[in-house]
């Protein structure tokens, strides 16, 4: 351990200095000055409300209106079939096995041990007296920590066991070896005992799967008590119960009444596996078919709406283009118009839903899918998007007669220096006797985030000419077009292909 | 004062309040905003400067007062975050069975190794902040990544400067008060699995009003977003459908989003770990000639030389340690000393790569290190603890991705760069004995049942965790690890000869299988917002990047008000 506490330090020290270094050495940096966003464009706020009232006067036809209502009132249909096309659903889980036949039987909430006993009983016993009621058990898991020798028991799960012994809790003696009374430490095969009906299945909750594995909570948080002392412990004044067990298997029918009068589920457990039937709805094919049907139905609806709002969403959209939107405009609009359109209608539907207490299923997902398609098939045709292609880099190259490079430098440090649309961020310039270098790094200043790379490279050809090759690559933080990005990069250009042609036609050194 | 202490003084009071509030909400939604602390600090710190110091500091000066701030909220995930996570683990399992020393959950009190232990882990994981600044040339200058948190923090930064104008503060509240809304309510949840169980087992669809993840999503390239949301939905509609048909893992009619999530816990696992092994080999095959002349050049300038060397020094100290402290293990061959180490490191150079696309890699790579172990036949938990990225302490990726957005936040603010990572690290270290603390306090106040500390979220990795310990019986599913071996040349394809996903990130694929399909939804509403966006033109755009990242200030603050609230019981 000795060597592993040196090793710790050592890091820790190196750790440290290699940091200290750092501040130490940073503090000679000197802060750059940058260009930074300062500004949200105003012509952002004026876009909106442009959009805002077209928005307001599309939202407000009736067409937006029919798509709405349809939306909604489809969800709420499929709400109330879907609740009554559900049934008591039974899953096999091949990887719960027991040696021996049993039923778990698991009730909706916890309920007095008498009438537990009536109603199990009753149908048990009624037929062939051959089912053994294996147990009764009080399974809780406590939100609250209890203390037990002053030390706290993180997690807690109470057990009531219908033979367990009176007066007493029983803990496992891993974390407590010598509680205060009424605590009483067992060992953990004791608690199992109480437990497990079989080695494989024990009565406590499932917290979680892991694969096919249950998880169970670990003894060492489990208290076991009579169920009197158990429903004590929780608060209930007389014995209650939630989990009864019967050896061997309940004949079908029996599950289904016993589905009927307070159980959630029946786990029919066997060396061969586990069916669990449950009295959670749960969605069915019928289900599915009902919802493709209503799609169907709607589908057809929504069209209707959608194909006489078109023609308004084009008409706006054209005129909208003469303002400087582009081609595409109408799509965006008729886009946003039915995001609004479905966001409204499931918001209504959510607001009854929740009032009314409806349920949502499988077959929302199917009208909301079906709603998405139907509207996609109708985005305007003649205003449908440009696409995009990857932006590339650019190259100019030409031979200048009558060159002095010194001059054509200087005009082209000008060009790139003096432009209203783009803020010279960086600009490198080297000389040699026949050669010289410019690289620059621009922002465009009329947005944020869009900036040109160039790097002019002038090298003389003979005593009279030379040879200018220039380089543009632009850059964005942003993913933005290729489309726009090449805008830019040709604005930029044009300032240095400006200089090229003035010096090919011959007027050399602009002042 | 002048500015170097004025920035650590703001950065310590902001630091004290985050540390506290970090690890709350890491221990009771398994959330943090650690990651997300770099973008919302910058607000913080502009309030505080205007309170405190009557004055707006330069950008400059306000990043390094935000990293030290940052550097408490870091610390959380090292300290406290993994002390609760391995108190839970002691909880479930008895302690001694995996071999998991006193010293890493609590007992009752903190003792003297559990702050060196902690401190060391934290030490270790800075060795990836060092690499950072190593490679902060390759990635940022030569890959040209865009690393967008960074971008975003710089936002936050020059923005919270106009704080007095009145679309800042209403942007900012309707974050902050969105956030506490949706707190108040329970952040409100529509899952449609239970039923869907019925019909396509092992599929998944939930909507969830994570408003923060919006934002965030908001704030990422459009390719990104749409990846991570072509990720998660990709995962939870066809490869787990999949699984659950071929009887891989339990998926009964009932089961939430969340139980189907823990219950596929090993698939999901398996499934990255293929994925990352491709993208892996097929990342560094791609630019190992541009590896070669980083490291060509890392090699030739002094500090950069320094720091790599430092911090490979550290990755190998934390290795010998754990070869030191595991020597009695007999199931364990010193042979695969060296493959571990050698993963750990590419596994922080892929990291920082990921989260130059997507802004956080969350923890998508690191199974892969957890296989390493497993492969090497290690037993009991040591061996995880002192080397396992996922499941142990040392977070050395984690902290590369994060050293890299700081570096990236630094350069756009004209922060000295030096300057800016050394005072990360001294944060973090700093912080690290004060954040293992929060945690211990709030263990000891409310243990880990309480409705207040409700740690419930934990049991299906702590589960996967003590099942891995014990030997990972079920741990790794080969037919998982193959799909996800074929599904990165899956997407690599579609990406290259489908026109509509060109550019579409494989990264950003990862992220978003690891994500809950809640999560993925609103991934891919952020992704038809941007597109709308985008369309309506660039100025519109910025906007809309501009706000959100106003609204996350607005929304981290909410998270920390709700924390307060939950504590005291308001909530």
């Amino acid at each position: 351990m000795e060597v592993a506490t040196a090793i710790m330090v050592l890091t820790i020290a190196v750790t440290s200095t290699a940091f200290i270094v750092l501040v130490i050495s940073g503090i000679k940096e000197k802060e750059k000055d940058v260009t930074g966003f300062s500004r949200i464009d105003r012509s952002v706020g004026a876009k909106l409300e442009l959009m805002v009232s077209i928005l307001r006067k599309l939202l407000l036809t009736p067409s937006a209106l029919i798509i709405v209502l349809t939306l909604a009132v489809s969800l709420a249909g499929m709400a109330v079939l879907s609740d009554e096309s559900r049934s008591q659903s039974a899953f096999a889980v091949p990887f719960i096995k027991v040696e021996s036949n049993l039923t778990v039987i698991k009730l909706v909430n916890v309920v007095s041990l008498n009438e537990v006993l009536s109603t199990i009983e009753s149908l048990v016993t009624n037929t062939t007296g051959m089912y053994a009621l294996e147990g009764v058990y009080l399974v809780k898991v406590v939100d609250k920590p209890i203390r037990v020798e002053g030390v706290r028991i993180p997690k807690l799960v109470v057990v009531g066991v219908d033979d367990c012994c009176d007066g007493v809790y029983l803990i496992s003696c891993e974390t407590h070896d010598s509680p205060d009374p009424p605590f009483v430490c067992v060992d953990e095969d004791k608690l199992r005992r109480y437990l497990y009906a079989d080695s494989a299945l024990p009565v406590l909750p499932i917290e979680a799967f892991i694969g096919n594995r249950p998880v169970f909570p670990p003894l060492t948080s489990v208290i076991v008590a009579s169920l009197k002392d158990a429903s004590r412990l929780l608060g209930y004044e007389e014995p209650v119960a939630n989990v009864v067990l019967i050896r061997d298997h309940v004949p079908p029918s029996y599950v289904r009444k016993l589905l009927e009068n307070l159980v959630s589920e029946v786990w029919a457990v066997s060396e061969k596996g586990t069916i669990i039937i449950t009295s959670k709805p749960v969605s069915s094919l019928k289900e599915v078919m009902l919802a493709v049907f209503l799609s169907i139905a709607m589908a057809v609806v929504v069209s209707s709406a959608a194909r006489s709002m078109t023609p308004r969403v084009e008409e706006v959209a054209n005129k909208l283009m003469i303002s400087g939107f582009p081609s595409w405009g109408g799509a965006i609009i008729y886009y946003v118009v039915v995001m609004l359109c479905s966001i409204i209608a499931i918001t209504v539907y959510s607001g009854v839903a929740i009032i009314i207490g409806l349920s949502t299923s499988v077959g929302h997902l199917i009208l909301v899918g079906a709603f998405v398609l139907t509207t996609l098939a109708h985005i305007p045709r003649t205003t449908g998007f440009v696409g995009t292609d990857r932006a590339k880099e650019d190259y100019l190259s030409a031979r200048i007669d009558g060159c002095v490079i010194n001059a054509f430098l200087e005009d082209m440090i000008t060009a790139i220096k003096r432009t209203e649309f783009f803020i010279v961020e960086e600009l490198t310039i080297k000389r040699d006797d026949d050669k010289a270098f410019v690289r620059s790094k621009s922002i465009f200043s009329e947005t944020w985030g869009i900036g040109v790379d160039i790097e002019v490279l002038i090298s003389s050809v003979d005593e009279t000419s030379c040879r200018v090759e220039v380089w543009a690559n632009d850059w964005s933080i942003e993913e933005i077009s290729a489309s726009l990005t090449k805008s830019v990069r040709s604005l930029a250009l044009s300032r240095i292909r400006s200089v090229i042609e003035l010096w090919r036609l011959g007027y050399s050194h602009s002042p | 004062m002048p500015r170097l202490k004025r920035a650590v003084v703001v950065g310590i009071i902001i630091g004290v309040v985050m540390g506290f509030v970090d690890t709350y909400g890491y221990a009771v939604t398994g959330y943090t905003t650690a990651e997300l602390s770099l973008v919302i600090t910058p607000v913080l710190v502009m309030v505080v400067y205007r309170l405190l110091m009557k004055s707006v500091p330069p950008p400059g000066e306000q990043l390094l007062a935000s990293l030290v701030a940052v550097g408490s909220s870091l610390s959380t995930t090292i300290t406290s975050g993994m002390y609760i996570t391995y108190t839970m683990l002691a909880a479930m399992v008895d302690p001694e069975t995996i071999g998991l020393p006193q010293w890493l959950y609590y007992i009752g009190s903190l003792t003297p190794m559990h702050f060196l232990f902690y401190i060391f882990a934290t030490a270790s994981s800075l060795s990836g902040v060092l690499l950072a600044y190593a490679f902060s040339d390759h990635f940022i200058s030569k890959e040209r990544l865009r690393y967008p948190l960074g971008v975003a923090a710089s936002l936050s930064i020059f923005i919270s400067r106009a704080v007095s104008s009145k679309e800042v503060i209403l942007v900012f509240a309707t974050g902050l008060l969105t956030e506490l809304l949706l707190g108040v309510l329970g952040f409100p949840l529509l899952d449609i699995t239970p039923s869907l169980q019925g019909i396509v087992p092992g599929m998944t669809f939930a909507v969830g009003s994570d408003v923060l993840v919006f934002l965030l999503a908001l704030m990422l390239p459009l390719s990104v977003t749409a990846g991570v949301a072509l990720g998660s939905i990709s995962m939870f509609s066809v490869v787990l459908p999949v699984m659950a048909f071929a009887g891989f893992f339990a998926a009964f009619p009932g089961m939430g989003v969340y139980d189907i999530v823990s219950s596929a816990a090993p698939i999901t696992s398996s499934f990255i770990i293929g994925y990352v092994i491709v993208i892996t080999a097929f990342y560094f095959l791609s630019y190992r000639g541009a590896f070669l002349s980083s490291l060509r050049f890392i090699t030739k300038t002094r500090e950069t030389r320094l720091s790599f060397f430092v911090a490979l020094t550290i990755q190998l100290l934390t290795i010998i340690l754990a070869s030191v402290l595991i020597v009695q293990n007999s199931y364990f061959s010193p042979v695969f000393v060296p493959v571990i180490f050698f993963v750990s490191f590419l596994l922080s150079i892929v990291t920082m790569r990921m989260v130059g696309d997507t802004g956080t890699a969350s923890q998508a790579l690191l199974p892969l290190g957890t296989a390493t172990i497993l492969v090497s036949g290690a037993r009991g938990a040591m061996p995880y603890v002192l080397a396992d990225p996922y499941t142990g302490v040392p977070m050395p990726q984690f902290m590369a991705g994060t050293g890299m957005n700081v570096i990236k936040a630094s350069e756009k603010v004209g922060a000295p760069k030096r300057q800016a990572v050394g005072l990360l690290g001294l944060s973090v270290m700093m912080f690290a004995p004060l954040t293992l603390l929060y945690g211990h306090v709030l263990l000891s106040t409310y243990g880990i049942s309480s409705s207040r500390l409700n740690l419930s979220r934990w049991i299906p990795i702590v589960a996967w965790m003590s099942s891995l310990y014990s030997g990972g019986e079920g741990s790794i599913v080969l037919p998982a690890v193959v799909t996800g071996a074929i599904t990165f040349f899956i997407v690599l394809a579609l990406t290259r000869y489908l026109k509509s996903l060109a550019g579409l990130s494989t990264f950003a694929f990862l992220l978003g299988t690891t994500l809950t399909p809640d999560m993925g939804i609103l991934f891919a509403a952020a992704a038809l917002v941007k597109f709308i966006a985008y369309r309506m033109g660039t100025d519109v755009y910025e906007a809309l990047l501009a706000y959100a990242s106003i609204a996350l200030a607005g929304a981290g603050a909410g998270i920390m008000i709700l924390t307060f609230m939950s504590a005291l019981g308001v909530v």
